[in-house]
């Protein structure tokens, strides 16, 4: 083998141990940092089918340039912002400990 | 005769403390043993379930994320759309409230609160579903009693994000009774 194709061979192991290296500390620091847990693009955890589509109704309020803030504002204000609370009020029991109950897990 | 006396009392002591101390004795053997056969029981009933168990955490672990997404969605938005608007208006109008200026920070500190426990529950979660729950009933009964400790905590941050929700409406209602 001549040293250039040494070099080459070299090269080419050298860029395969960075690649594995630095692609498992990403993989370390996702996990540990617990990023992993918020990520819903992971496999097995990708939003159902019509789920981003149809869930979310979210609505917003924009105030006026004016230095004038009156009580039609702050009506239109609440209406929207009440919009927010019950979607928030139309997840039943998030994080329940029924869930993690004996008998919901059959034990 | 007083010595008869004195030995027959001690006699009569003993049988009576033995007659006293006996069925309380056995008392507790009982309920011990009642117990161990419960604790038995549920590690059984762990084992022989451990599949169906396994699969319904996984489900659970899906169903939590989902949770997680869309509370976390509306409490961005009512934070970046409806908290934060008003105070910057009420700031850049010389009108600012320090009541809303302090539920926008409890409410932002209590969103950072309700990611970082999620993370940890999920953590737990995530250790619990990899234990062998047919071959090491025990230690995942153990695991499942800290996974509920840590999920009740993020239970209590949804509960704790809603009260914070009703006090902006209160007051805002009170700052609309103003005008």
């Amino acid at each position: 083998m001549t040293s250039g194709a040494r070099n080459l061979v070299i090269l080419g192991v050298a860029s395969v141990v960075i690649a594995l290296t630095t692609t498992g500390v990403s993989l370390a620091v996702y996990h540990n940092s617990g990023d992993i847990y918020l990520d819903r693009s992971r496999p097995g955890f990708l939003p159902d089918e019509g789920e981003i589509e149809s869930e979310y109704d979210e609505s917003e309020y924009e105030f006026e340039d004016s230095d004038v803030l009156t009580t039609e504002d702050l009506d239109e204000y609440l209406k929207e912002y009440r919009v927010e609370m019950e979607a928030v009020d139309a997840y039943q029991n998030p994080f329940s400990a029924e869930a993690l109950s004996d008998e919901k897990l059959g034990i | 005769m007083k010595k008869w006396l004195l030995v027959g009392m001690m006699i009569c002591g003993v049988v009576l403390s033995v007659a006293l101390v006996r069925p309380a004795l056995a008392e507790d053997v009982a309920t011990e043993g009642a117990g161990e056969s419960v604790i038995n029981g549920r590690l059984d009933g762990i084992s022989q379930n451990c599949e169906n168990i396994h699969d319904k955490l996984v489900t659970l672990q899906h169903d939590d994320s989902r949770a997680r997404v869309y509370l976390g969605r509306y409490y961005e938005t009512i934070l970046s759309e409806f908290v934060m608007p008003l105070n910057v208006w009420m700031v850049a109008h010389n009108r600012s409230d320090a009541g809303l200026i302090k539920n926008q920070s409890d409410f932002a500190e209590m969103r950072g609160n309700f990611v970082a426990d999620y993370v940890s529950y999920q953590k737990e979660l995530e250790s619990l579903v990899s234990i062998n729950c047919k071959n090491e009933a025990a230690k995942f009964s153990d695991k499942l009693a800290t996974v509920r400790k840590a999920r009740a905590k993020v239970a209590n941050d949804v509960a704790k994000m809603r009260e914070l929700m009703d006090v902006h409406l209160d007051l805002v209602l009170q700052l609309k009774g103003k005008i």
